[in-house]
């Protein structure tokens, strides 16, 4: 479980606040809004990577912003847009550098480690491109070993930056169908930022629509939501 | 693949081994082990040929081996940080920032800094604050090539302040760095061996605390510090290990380009791998190797002219340079 108390984010002034919102683990939410209303900087600020400018950020009770860069890696995990592959690097290891908080300072690998990374891509049925070098991989399947890579490092929380902002339609729906599967099954609390308004309303448990006047985030549940409804809050 | 890994090592020790033995002959092919080891560890004053292999021939060889590990090394670890093929302590101008340091002392004349420890510690401090000043920049520019012609400038700006330095040095000083600054592996003596490996070690030590974060660290900073890595402090460390590494070994051998630039390129098209333990153990492999086998040209050639060492390492480096422009960019 993830709660915002009474926050403020922003760079320098403020360009979020939010008063109290608690996501759930289980459940899949997607924040909606307008392009540099500070979506991003949410995120960042969710992942710990910017200090909040006013109140805290806790996840399992623990303020993430008071802990070191270690134990935050065992509570938040992330997947970024686009993960370019690199060459000589295995999808495998790739997705085995999920479990690099849970290891020692040379970084070795248990056998249970191996074990956990070979399930979670048997989960995902992508066995048949593990031992591919991360170049040779699809943008498809690069955002899907990103997300198994999030998955292996055992997190309550995996933040998403417009997971699907470089694939075709039928990635995007894969990619949405995955997340609305893995936040149930593993019981995480999925939290990605989106521009594709359909398919969020389709595949999310909750709109975070981010409203422009009042600089703060709206929680609607999907059964109460509508696109109508969401463009009239966010845009 | 990890087969073919180790398959690999093992030549490089071989051939590693094969290049010791020829060079500490003098770049003959027949060993004498029963002189090197007189040379070392029962060493007669009033033997020739021990003082040979004492005072030159392993020193040397020691030299060749561990200058050519340190700047793949410092090469590799560059290219990791700024994620850039292209990178390498004499490129970023970490050597040049040793360089002026060295410079400074040789012109100046301070005693203290003409010492063992002092022309180290010297170097060290110039190489140090060089890497600090190239880190600076790179929290600015985001192109590779940005930050490659930043380095270039900052060689270029140290060769003016050494060319002002020089203009009020007496003549010999400015012989002294002249041929300094050709590269040679044949400035260091017996004694000074404990020292320069004492350093290496501490280098070497500080290696085996990088290897977890420069693994995470290829497929970005941002990723490497969301698996729980501390980036300010693991930054800091690649930079004090390069300077170590880069400003031990220009202090004693000046400033060689190439090698830390060209044998990192080598070793992954050779290891296939972004395992920084074998990518560290195949730089120190064959760095030494193609730093020996450099040297043992010059040696070779020795009886028709002499040649400086940084010709032979750019007429073998920069082809490979051109390579891995051709192929990365």
């Amino acid at each position: 479980m993830i709660e915002l108390k009474n926050i403020e984010i922003g760079y320098h002034s403020a360009l979020l606040s939010i008063e109290n919102l608690v996501l759930e683990t289980g459940k899949f939410y997607a924040i909606i809004g307008k392009n540099g209303i500070g979506k991003t900087t949410f995120i960042h600020t969710v992942l710990g990577l910017i200090p909040t400018i006013k109140g805290e950020i806790d996840i399992n009770g623990q303020n993430i912003h008071q802990i070191s860069a270690n134990q935050r890696a065992k509570l938040v995990a992330h997947v970024p847009s686009k993960f370019e592959g690199v060459q000589h690097l295995s999808t495998r290891d790739f997705i085995a550098m999920g479990r690099a908080p849970y290891t020692n300072f040379l970084g070795k690998l248990a056998e249970e480690d191996w074990k956990l990374v070979d399930e979670i891509s048997a989960e995902l049925g992508i066995e048949s491109f593990l031992h591919k070098d991360t170049s040779e991989l699809s943008d498809g399947e690069r955002q899907i070993a990103s997300i198994a890579k999030a998955l292996v490092q055992k997190t309550p929380v995996i933040v998403l930056d417009e997971p699907t902002a470089f694939l075709d339609y039928a990635n995007r729906m894969s990619v949405q169908k995955l997340l609305q599967k893995v936040a149930k099954n593993a019981n995480v609390c999925i939290i990605q930022s989106s521009h594709d308004l359909e398919l969020c309303l389709e595949f999310a448990d909750e709109m975070l629509i981010v409203e422009p006047n009042k600089k703060t985030i709206i929680p609607i549940n999907r059964a109460n939501c509508s696109k109508e409804k969401v463009i009239e809050i966010a845009f | 693949m990890r087969m073919s890994r180790n398959i690999v090592s093992w030549s490089l020790i071989i051939l590693l081994l094969a290049l010791i033995l020829i060079h500490v002959n003098g770049g003959i092919f027949g060993f004498n082990f029963g002189k090197i080891f007189s040379s070392i560890f029962h060493f007669d004053a009033n033997d020739q040929s021990l003082i040979i292999y004492r005072e030159l021939r392993i020193p040397r060889t020691f030299m060749a081996i561990f200058a050519g590990m340190g700047l793949s090394i410092a090469g590799l670890l560059m290219q990791t940080l700024f994620n850039n093929p292209l990178a390498g302590p004499s490129v970023l101008g970490i050597t040049s920032g040793a360089s002026l340091c060295v410079a400074i002392t040789m012109m100046t004349g301070i005693s203290f800094f003409t010492s063992d420890i002092g022309i180290v510690m010297i170097a060290l401090i110039g190489a140090l604050i060089f890497s600090l000043i190239i880190l600076f920049f790179s929290m600015f520019v985001k192109s590779q090539i940005s930050l490659l012609l930043i380095g270039m400038m900052l060689g270029s700006f140290t060769s003016a302040l050494i060319q002002v330095l020089q203009v009020s040095s007496q003549a010999n000083q400015i012989k002294a760095f002249t041929l300094w600054g050709f590269g040679s592996m044949q400035q260091v003596n017996f004694n000074q061996i404990p020292l320069i490996f004492g350093v290496f070690i501490a280098g070497v030590f500080a290696l085996i605390f990088l290897i977890k974060p420069l693994n995470l660290l290829v497929i970005g900073e941002k990723p490497t510090q969301l698996l729980g890595i501390q980036m300010k402090s693991f930054r800091m460390l690649i930079i004090v290990v390069t300077s170590i590494f880069a400003g031990l070994i220009t202090a004693y051998c000046g400033p060689i380009s190439f090698i830390g630039l060209a044998v990192p390129n080598m070793v992954k098209l050779l290891y296939k791998t972004q395992n920084h333990l074998q990518l560290i153990i195949g730089s120190a492999l064959v760095g030494a190797c193609t730093l020996l086998f450099c040297d043992l040209l010059i040696l070779w050639i020795e009886p028709y002219f002499v040649l400086p060492l940084n010709a032979v390492t750019a007429l073998i480096g920069a082809p490979v340079v051109v390579w891995i422009i051709l192929k990365k960019f």
